[in-house]
């Protein structure tokens, strides 16, 4: 097995102590967080369908209720783009 | 690296969007290598988005690709390096995000930016004056 150093700073170091004191294993601890950032990051990538098929589903999951207004201009027109940004920069809440 | 503009990000998260369907194929291609974008770019997004569902999927596809924060290390540096950007390119009205992106893409040389706006292929350049390279032509 390898070994990992990590260099912790005095925050961290009390933290490290107050947890083996109340019983973790910090090595099991360093391992399970490694496994589970892997899973998020790495893992779902992985096994992931197609890009299209992922979004589909979040369109499904999550539709437009009726009444949301169609946007009315091409997003790579700037101008149409900063008024729209400006303006709900400076939108008037009730 | 893929550094996501706001034009494919609201593309994506609009599916009536008239660029919806160019991003979905882009998004095939690019979304095997990570994706970073940065808050002025999803400060944009919001904007564009204003409807809760449409930021809901904003969030969903943010998790679902783990889409993750460019990290720009000294961000003050960046800051100053960006107003000076605009100062540069002051006469095309250049907004933060795009010279968010330009600098960035000078700082780490591996990144592309995704974007459908033309002046990342016309006008803007990187801090030294190189074209920026572009994730879809």
């Amino acid at each position: 097995m390898k070994l990992l150093n990590v260099r912790l700073d005095g925050e961290d170091t009390r933290r490290v102590s107050e947890l083996r004191r109340a019983g973790v294993a910090i090595s099991t601890l360093v391992r399970e967080a490694i496994r589970k950032e892997h899973e998020h990051r790495i893992g779902r990538r992985r096994r992931r369908r197609t890009a299209r098929g992922v979004m589909t589903s979040i369109y499904a999951a999550h539709p437009d209720p009726p009444g949301v207004p169609r946007r009315r201009f091409d997003l790579r027109d700037r101008t149409a783009v900063r008024r729209a940004v400006t303006a709900r920069v400076r939108r008037r809440r009730p | 690296m893929i550094l996501l503009d706001t034009t494919p990000l609201v593309a994506l998260c609009d599916p009536r969007d008239s660029l919806n369907a160019t991003a979905l194929r882009d998004l095939d291609r690019l979304s095997r290598q990570p994706l970073l974008t940065c808050a002025a770019v999803l400060t944009e997004a919001c904007a564009l988005l204003p409807h809760p569902v449409q930021r809901r999927r904003l969030q969903r596809f943010l998790e679902e690709f783990a889409v993750a924060s460019y990290p720009t290390g000294d961000e003050h540096v960046v800051w100053r390096e960006v107003l000076d950007w605009l100062q540069r390119y002051a006469e095309h009205d250049p907004d933060w995000a795009d010279a968010y992106l330009a600098v960035v893409s000078g700082h780490e040389r591996r990144l592309r930016v995704w974007t459908y706006d033309r002046e990342f292929r016309t006008i803007w350049r990187r801090p030294d004056g190189t074209r920026i390279p572009l994730a879809v032509s």
